[in-house]
């Protein structure tokens, strides 16, 4: 559209000045016939392509979203090297990210280099990234002097002495390569006058230990020089250190040793493996071996593996290894199992020591219960062990027999001791404490008075046994002397013959019931006299003594199969928890059961009383047979029970 | 877009370290002659060491050279060929090498310079005031090497006189900014990424042992024997000779045509002939027929991978020589078209001498090789010599390289060799899957060296040259 155009349409004339005609070229205009189309007219004319001619044209050059930056190839320098180098790698113009200026001494941009060196990078050359990465091992520095006075050795000359450093440094102490060009010549010596025989000596074939041993004494040496030990850092005292123990005798050998190693044949290297084989299923089984002995010894509470040392002398063997790791293994085990003590301990599993500090977990328990243990010193982190003084301060017990579960009271046990099954029994258990004058609630309840109460009630309910029995054959034996009078009075005459063995057997058991009735008639007068509590008292202590020796005994038999028994018990131990629970009502079952016994036979005597008195008609053979059985069976009881007694 | 625009980022030289300056990587063999820039992963120019001489007609004297595999392997008239090297892997003929390597770096690398403007003639002024300063400029322009630090391989047994021979022509004739003289043993444990490495290299004329510490070789440590590529193929012309019929070996250049026929039936093919007095010397014929076992000892010759040796006895009881005749032969087509089934045995003999002595073939021309001369016994003598330290390392990288490694099975051999010579270590190989690899393994080493950053300050330069005489290699190239 011309601005003509917009002018028209919006009504405006024609502004400005009339435009400079600019000199048009004129395309003569070739006009066809009309009413032709153009293809067809195209057709008609010889002259005009048949098809439309598009201009060649080139693609579009690609608008690329960067600048294009050229490469060139940039001299560069390197300050690592000393003569001056210029090299040409190729960078992006003006890129000089990884590139430092090197400062162009004139000296260097006059350098025979043979690259055509413009001006501009002749005075900003550019150093080479990898300039930096040039390290030199720093070499031993000494004099003449120094090394007179500090460094002489009858071995090396000074010349040696100087080649080897020199090596060393240009090998960067690679003393692999260091001894395999080690080709050092002794200069020739001047010689003084013709005549003597001084010849060069020949060069010494030096190892490469020699030299390690050689060079490391000049560099501590020198290092000391430059630096005294006091003043240096650690990692030089580190280095001298290394330095002046360095021993070319064992490295000799080690390289020996390393030489041997490898020029095994292939018998030796099966041989080996074979034996290594074997150690490592020795090893195992002795894995196993040494996790049973742990265990055990872990009950035991014995401190595992040899008293601990501070030299590691030990572990340099692979058997001290060996057990040193079995120590490891103990302590985590040892932890683990203290932590499921705890557990059980939190659990309320508690109630051991009815006069004893709860705190004490089982573990603990075990090593300070059961004598055995006190043997043992303990380990680190053990339980403290308690002299008998503290023991008994603390109420600690060792008990023998098994411990009922649950927490006791001391009054309780003592009420527990002082009834009996029957009123009767309880009420002359009273009686017969009162006739002690110890009255039924203690005024002092200590844990030993308590254990004394209760074999005193024990004694007393043992003698009410005992006095009930001797009044029971008191009784029957007046019963049997009326009958046996009244039948002698009967058959005064008759069946002489017939008696005679039940005379016997009559009398046999005349003797024992006259012993027992003795005893009881004794023990009655005794108690008349009301001397009683003397009597009692020694028994009681006779008592204590059988017990104490019995507990003496026990603790023996304990010793000598300890270990097995705690094997046992440490397995049962949940077991017996369950038992511990269920003992008293099985216990409260025996003692139940036993005073059933002893009632029945009450009964059964009161019975077989009455029954005596009435059937006239039962053969008294077997009567006095049945009542010698029972009499039998009532001591025996009686011993079985003092015998149980003893036995806890 | 994206990746066109990484393609132009330089990669991160701190990742590879690498900082390239256009150094030239020259590395000279027997067989071939390897040129190429540093940084590259193959040589681009790989030239025979081999060259034709042709002696002129008129002026005995004069002869001409020819270079590279275009021009030598055609048959000439009374065209003879020699090689640069000697048969223990040093050069030889310094005057030819130079030219030889010449050819090499110029032939393909870098192009001989075009005559400066200023000395075209034609922008000649009328009087050249200054000529004599440019000329001296020009002059080191004119010199091929001008603009590329040159890094060239040697054997671990140079001697130091060769060495220095070698900084003079790349200072002297072709002019480098700096140069540096690597032992090829160091390359090829550093194209295998090893600063520390045995290196067993098996060329054509030599198998060299190389034990390397930290890019240092152990000089006592080093040891040789002729049992390379050219020793099987001496094997080969032994076997093929001594079977009946002898086998004979037509190279190319002789066929002009050839009919196909039957496994062991005799060639019908047709010779060239050569007019009298233009016949190429023996030693073309030589080095032709080289040629034609090369490709047999690529194709059909193979090691014998155990149990046990060759001439060993089987776990079975047999000997393993009627164990290999069971194993499957391979055809090959000599270049005149006979051919036939080669038996396996055959194909494990001629190479077997390399580990076992006892097994190499031997005439008058070719005396049996000493039992020190084998693999096993060089890598034994070698280690030996070494820091008993650094023994079960050496044994645990141990790299192969070298074009006459590529045998089939010759790894699983060399490993079961060394693995029974030394139990208690363990020996590890490593060995590149590459032809290429395997066979410019110095090349690429050196490639590598030449490209590094921190290489730069190693270089002798010119002017350091110029200060110390070509003594400075010893110095410098340890």
């Amino acid at each position: 559209m011309m601005g003509s155009d917009a002018r028209d349409v919006l009504g405006l004339p024609s502004a400005g000045p009339p435009k400079a005609a600019t000199p048009k070229v004129q395309k003569p205009k070739v006009r066809g016939p009309t009413g032709m189309s153009r293809e067809v007219l195209d057709l008609k004319y010889e002259g005009a392509p048949p098809i439309s001619i598009v201009a060649p044209k080139f693609k579009e050059k690609p608008k690329l979203p960067f600048k294009p930056r050229p490469w060139e190839e940039t001299p560069f320098g390197n300050s690592a090297r000393k003569d001056g180098l210029i090299l040409r790698h190729w960078r992006r113009k003006g890129d000089v990210s990884n590139a430092a200026a090197l400062p162009v001494t004139p000296a260097d941009s006059n350098t025979a280099s043979e690259m055509e060196q413009d001006e501009k990078a002749a005075t900003t050359l550019s150093d080479s990234h990898w300039a930096r990465f040039n390290v030199k091992v720093a070499r031993p520095q000494y004099t003449d002097e120094q090394y007179e006075t500090h460094l002489r050795n009858e071995d090396w000359s000074k010349e040696e002495t100087d080649y080897l450093v020199d090596l060393a440094a240009d090998f960067d102490l690679r003393w692999v390569v260091i001894a395999d060009r080690y080709e050092y010549q002794p200069k020739e010596q001047p010689k003084e006058n013709e005549d003597s025989m001084a010849v060069t000596p020949p060069a010494k074939p030096r190892t490469q230990e020699d030299m390690k041993a050689r060079y490391y004494d000049v560099a501590a040496k020198t290092m000391v020089l430059h630096n005294p030990l006091s003043s240096m850092s650690s990692s030089e005292f580190d280095a001298h250190e290394k330095m002046t123990k360095y021993d070319p005798n064992q490295e000799k050998k080690r390289k020996m040793c390393a030489e041997q190693l490898m020029n095994r044949t292939d018998e030796e290297k099966n041989e080996e493996e074979m034996l290594l084989r074997e150690l490592s299923r020795i090893v195992l089984n002795q894995e196993k071996l040494f996790n049973e002995r742990k265990a055990l010894y872990d009950r035991l509470g014995i401190p595992p593996g040899v008293p601990q040392t501070h030299s590691t002398a030990m572990y340099q063997s692979s058997q001290g290894l060996t057990q040193l790791m079995q120590n490891l293994l103990a302590q985590n085990k040892s932890k683990e199992l203290e932590k499921k003590e705890k557990r059980r301990s939190a659990m309320g599993a508690e109630g051991d020591f009815p006069g004893g500090p709860s705190g004490l977990d089982r573990g603990q328990r075990h090593s300070i219960g059961g004598g055995p243990d006190k043997r043992f010193s303990f380990g680190q982190g053990g339980p403290r062990q308690l002299s008998a003084r503290e023991e008994q301060k603390y109420g600690v017990s060792h008990p023998n027999e098994r411990l009922t579960g649950g927490v006791q009271f001391r009054h309780e046990r003592i009420t527990k001791a002082g009834q009996a099954k029957s009123g009767v029994q309880t009420s002359r258990i009273g009686a017969a404490l009162t006739e002690l004058r110890i009255p039924p609630r203690l005024t002092m309840p200590t844990a030993k008075v308590v254990t004394e109460y209760e074999r005193l009630i024990e004694s007393i309910k043992t003698l009410l046994e005992v006095r009930k029995l001797s009044e029971k054959l008191d009784g029957e034996i007046k019963v049997w002397q009326a009958q046996k009078e009244q039948q002698e009075a009967k058959d005064r005459g008759e069946e002489v013959k017939e008696e005679e063995p039940s005379q016997a057997v009559e009398n046999e058991e005349e003797d024992e019931t006259k012993e027992l009735d003795e005893q009881a008639e004794r023990r009655r007068k005794a108690e008349a006299e009301d001397d009683d509590e003397d009597d009692e008292k020694e028994e009681e202590k006779e008592d204590s003594d059988e017990d104490a020796s019995l507990k003496g005994s026990h603790k023996d038999d304990e010793d000598t199969f300890a270990g097995d028994q705690d094997d046992e018990e440490e397995e049962e131990e949940e077991d017996e928890d369950e038992e511990d629970e269920e003992m008293p009502d099985e216990a409260e079952g025996e003692v139940d059961d036993d005073e059933n016994d002893a009632d029945e036979g009450n009964a059964n005597g009161e019975n077989e009383d009455e029954g005596a008195s009435s059937p006239a008609s039962v053969a008294h053979t077997t009567r006095s047979e049945g009542l010698r059985k029972r009499s039998a069976s009532v001591i025996s009881h009686i011993s079985n029970k003092s015998s149980k007694r003893q036995r806890r | 877009m994206a990746t066109g625009q990484a393609s132009t980022k330089p990669p991160d030289a701190n990742e590879y370290g690498g900082d390239e300056i256009s150094a030239l990587v020259l590395d000279p063999g027997y067989s071939t002659t390897r040129a190429g820039f540093a940084g590259e992963d193959v040589p681009k120019s790989i030239v025979p060491s081999y060259y034709g001489l042709i002696p002129s007609e008129s002026t005995p004297k004069h002869t001409k050279q020819l270079f590279g595999d275009n021009s030598i392997n055609i048959p000439l008239p009374r065209i003879s060929i020699s090689n640069v090297m000697s048969k223990d892997g040093t050069v030889e003929d310094w005057d030819t090498a130079a030219k030889l390597w010449e050819y090499a770096i110029t032939s393909r690398l870098t192009n001989t310079k075009p005559t400066p403007l200023v000395s075209n003639g034609l922008n000649d002024p009328n009087e050249d005031i200054t000529e004599d300063i440019t000329m001296e400029g020009v002059e080191e322009q004119e010199k091929p090497l001008g603009e590329n630090p040159l890094l060239m391989t040697e054997s671990g047994w140079n001697a130091g006189k060769d060495r220095e021979k070698g900084i003079e022509i790349a200072m002297e004739n072709w002019g480098c900014p700096a140069f540096w003289l690597a032992r090829n043993g160091v390359l090829a444990a550093f194209a295998s990424g090893k600063p520390t490495a045995l290196v067993i290299d098996i060329g054509a004329s030599t198998i060299s042992i190389t034990p390397v510490h930290d890019g240092l070789i152990l000089k006592k440590g080093v040891t040789r024997s002729p049992l390379a590529g050219n020793f099987v193929s001496n094997q080969l012309r032994l076997l093929f000779s001594s079977s009946q019929p002898p086998i004979p070996i037509t190279p190319h250049y002789l066929i002009t045509s050839k009919t196909p026929v039957d496994a062991g039936a005799p060639a019908q093919a047709t010779y060239r002939a050569f007019a009298p007095g233009t016949e190429p010397h023996p030693s073309f014929r030589h080095f032709q027929e080289e040629r034609v076992l090369t490709e047999f000892k690529e194709s059909v010759v193979n090691v014998w991978t155990g149990p046990g040796r060759l001439g060993g006895h089987s776990a079975q009881g047999g000997t393993n020589m009627d164990a290999a005749r069971q194993h499957p032969g391979k055809p090959f087509e000599m270049p005149d078209g006979w051919n036939q089934m080669f038996p396996a045995l055959d194909r494990y003999r001629a190479i077997e001498g390399i580990f076992d002595h006892k097994m190499a073939l031997s005439d008058a021309n070719n005396p049996p090789p000493s039992p020190g001369q084998t693999v096993t016994a060089l890598i034994s003598s070698s280690l030996s010599q070494v820091d008993v330290d650094l023994r079960p390392h050496l044994l645990g990288n141990i790299v192969i390289t070298g074009a006459s490694s590529w045998y089939a099975g010759f790894t699983d051999r060399l490993q079961q060799e060394l693995q029974a010579a030394y139990p208690g270590v363990r020996v590890r190989m490593v060995a590149s899957g590459q032809m290429v690899e395997r066979k410019f393994g110095s090349w690429i080493g050196g490639s590598i060296l030449a490209s590094l950053g921190t290489f730069h300050q190693l270089w002798i330069s010119k002017k350091e040259y110029d200060e110390h005489g070509s003594g400075i290699v010893e110095k410098r190239c340890k």
